[in-house]
């Protein structure tokens, strides 16, 4: 199971913080399911930044049981 | 009088010992070269203060100025300035507002006003047009900032016409140094300018008018405003993530980034930060955005405080009161900004000196009881500092480099020049760290050049890098000086951003500007020397000269308002020179300098001699930090500007 917390205004569109899902292969794959569960569009999805336990990733890198995503749309500024 | 529209071609200088009141004389040139804002306050200070003077010496000056747009309805230009030697640094400090009383001097027919001396009795101001009155304030002395507001209101001839209000809280009152001034609910929060009025004995000033301001070309101008405040909200951060997160919804990449300024700046992540976040502020507390006077942004949060509305927390407070200090209670930040407003003072200072207290406490330095993560007492601490009761509030009261001098620790006291950082880790945005260490009021973000937008919040360069920042960091400083002293929020050059960049961070125009940007140094060192080759307005993207050019009938572009920008900075740094600042003060607490950030990185931290020796370089500066005197010519600074800082035979 990987964890997946949200961040940007994409979290406040979807009102979702975070959600479990089951996938072991790479970030687009978790994408698709995210995608397929919460009705988010893909390209919204795709458009984010991604760190996986912390470091950052791309929709290639690989994601194993217990991993903690962050999916952040973009944000700037301040 | 003045040539010029977007002026009312006035100035008001009260001598509060003397109350002599007078008006101050400055030229058309002069505003073509100053503008208005910080810049016209620096260069009306480098008139008058010649010499080192201490913050709380009648002779300092409290000059409040607006810039050419402020009062025209352009986006976001109700922000005005307020300028003087700060009790935190000895330097010269400049602090923006957003509050009414910028558009409300200009309605009573003055761009600026010069406070000097220091009253007998305790008193306020009140400027109706022509009419300047001094009157007692005893009634009002002790009242925190939004009593004091209300009270002023209700004494008005006419109560229901609004007025413009600057006042202090207690903490001026009491000399706190870095005690802000309110304008309705928001703040001058920098550098202590509320105790330079408290030491005056001034509680504060309304203002009330009824004077029109010139726009040279009307068509023109509310054309562009109309299509300006419509790019502004339509662009992802001007329009979306401003609006919804505010300032607050950087707390979530700068923890992705090791930004988040950690357990006094000795980390750069906390493992609780979702609880202090912008997502979290939106999602259980915030009651509606808002907004200053004219803004189509609307960043600010209004949250619940003891069942009232009130303006919640920024970014800054969020993480200096949040990780900097191990709390993840969001609902004590949100307290502790209300009190902090009300009382009078900066947060970010009141903060970063408390977060370096724990630590002095913490390594046994200092026994103040206060810890990392507890924090059942800072409602009571917030209180004692204001009102400056007992010894250990009294020196949080005096910000983090005197309390270094008194108890040590300066390697880790969060300050740069005696002003406390604000809430990024420089370590990992090294350039930031480089705007920290030479930004002309101390450890601030956007005078330092806001660096940290290009390397983790909005595009992605390489954090780690020195190369190119230098450049990119007199660039951005010139145009945040510029922008601010043309009277608009320096948020609204965000949208200098294209859409697409912000919005596909992944796609690979974006990515190859992110590689690129470290290797762009000499280009943007090129055109900060030569600005001439930036004769160009972009109308969209950065809409400020273009519109400054219409109100005023002043012919501006890109390059020349960079140009103007930059002759403010140097302006500054001379007046700071004059007041006794060396290169030397050009620095960061060593932590940040000689202390990995990760221990796994050899590059997380700041290369600051590096960094510095480049960008004194690309500034045209010698190597002691001194603009160089064919600069000051090219610049068309003060003659005399030379021989104030290499002595008298320079000329
Ligand atoms: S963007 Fe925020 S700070 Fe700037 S003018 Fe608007 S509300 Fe004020």
């Amino acid at each position: 199971m990987i964890k997946v917390n949200f961040f940007g205004v994409l979290r406040l569109d979807y009102k979702v913080s975070s959600m479990d899902v089951e996938c072991s292969k790479n970030v687009t794959e978790l994408l698709e399911r995210i995608s397929s569960q919460k009705s988010i569009p893909i390209d919204r999805l795709i458009s984010c930044s991604f760190y996986i336990n912390g470091k950052p990733a791309t929709i290639r890198s690989r994601v194993f049981d217990g991993d903690e995503v962050m999916v952040m749309s973009p944000v700037a500024g301040g | 009088m003045s040539k010029y529209g977007g002026y009312q071609g006035k100035i008001l200088k009260i001598d509060l010992s003397t109350r002599n009141i007078s008006d101050y004389e400055i030229t058309d040139s002069e505003r073509e070269l100053y503008l208005g804002g910080k810049i016209l306050a620096a260069k009306i200070i480098y008139d008058n203060i010649k010499r080192k003077i201490d913050a709380f010496d009648p002779e300092n000056l409290l000059v409040i100025t607006t810039g050419p747009l402020n009062g025209l309805l352009a986006p976001c230009s109700s922000r005005f300035n307020i300028s003087g030697i700060s009790p935190l640094t000895g330097l010269l400090t400049s602090s923006n507002c957003g509050g009414t009383f910028g558009m409300k001097l200009k309605a009573a027919g003055y761009d600026a006003l010069i406070v000097t001396g220091k009253s007998k009795e305790r008193i306020y101001i009140e400027i109706n047009d022509d009419k300047v009155e001094f009157k007692n304030a005893d009634s009002l002395w002790g009242k925190e900032c939004m009593a004091t507001q209300e009270e002023l209101q209700n004494m008005q001839a006419n109560p229901k016409l609004k007025t413009g209000k600057i006042v202090i809280g207690p903490a001026g009152e009491n000399l706190v140094r870095y005690a802000c001034i309110l304008s309705d609910e928001r703040a001058a929060g920098r550098g202590g300018l509320g105790a330079v009025m408290g030491a005056k004995n001034l509680k504060a000033i309304t203002v009330q008018g009824t004077h029109k301001i010139e726009v040279k070309e009307k068509e023109k101008y509310q054309a562009l405003i109309k299509k300006w405040i419509e790019y502004l909200r339509k662009h992802p951060l001007t329009g979306n993530q401003l609006p919804r997160l505010g300032t607050a919804g950087l707390i979530a990449p700068m923890q992705a980034k090791n930004i988040l300024s950690t357990k006094n700046f000795s980390s750069g992540r906390f493992d609780k930060f979702e609880s202090v976040s912008g997502e979290v502020l939106a999602e259980k507390y915030l009651v509606k955005n808002s907004g200053c006077i004219s803004c189509p942004i609307h960043c600010t949060r209004v949250v619940s405080v003891n069942g009232k509305n009130v303006k919640g927390p920024e970014l800054e407070t969020l993480g200096l009161l949040g990780p900097n200090i191990l709390n993840d209670n969001l609902e004590a930040i949100l307290r502790w900004n209300y009190l902090l407003d009300e009382l009078g003072m900066d947060t970010i200072s009141f903060a970063g000196t408390l977060s370096f207290a724990m630590e002095l406490n913490e390594k046994g330095m200092w026994d103040n009881g206060l810890e990392f993560g507890k924090i059942d007492k800072i409602d009571e601490l917030i209180h004692d500092v204001a009102y400056r009761n007992g010894e250990v509030a009294y020196y949080i009261g005096e910000g983090s480099r005197i309390v270094s001098k008194k108890f040590g620790g300066s390697e880790f006291a969060g300050n740069v020049k005696g002003m406390e950082l604000a809430a990024y880790e420089p370590r990992a945005a090294v350039g930031q760290g480089l705007g920290y260490a030479v930004s002309n009021r101390g450890g601030c973000h956007l005078n330092g050049g806001y660096n940290v937008i290009l390397e983790g919040l909005g595009l992605s360069a390489n954090q780690y890098t020195p190369k190119g920042k230098a450049s990119f960091t007199m660039m951005f400083q010139d145009l945040m000086e510029a922008v601010s002293a043309g009277g608009s929020c320096l948020f609204t050059t965000y949208a200098i951003f294209p859409p697409s960049l912000i919005e596909k961070p992944n796609s690979k125009l974006t990515r190859f500007i992110n590689k690129a940007i470290p290797h762009l140094g000499s280009a943007v060192a090129l055109a900060n020397r030569f600005p001439g080759i930036l004769s160009l307005n972009l109308p969209t993207l950065f809409p400020h000269p273009l519109a400054i050019s219409y109100a005023t009938g002043m012919k501006l572009n890109f390059g020349k308002l960079k140009r103007i920008g930059e002759r403010g900075y140097n302006l500054e740094r001379i007046i700071n020179l004059t007041l006794g600042m060396t290169c030397e003060d050009d620095s960061l607490p060593k932590r940040l300098t000689d202390e990995r950030q990760q221990p796994d990185n050899k590059r997380s931290k700041v290369p600051l001699k590096k960094l510095k020796k480049t960008y004194y370089r690309v500034r045209g500066w010698d190597k002691l930090g001194r603009p160089t005197k064919s600069l000051i010519r090219r610049l068309r600074l003060p003659k005399d500007s030379a021989a104030q800082i290499y002595g008298a035979k320079a000329n």
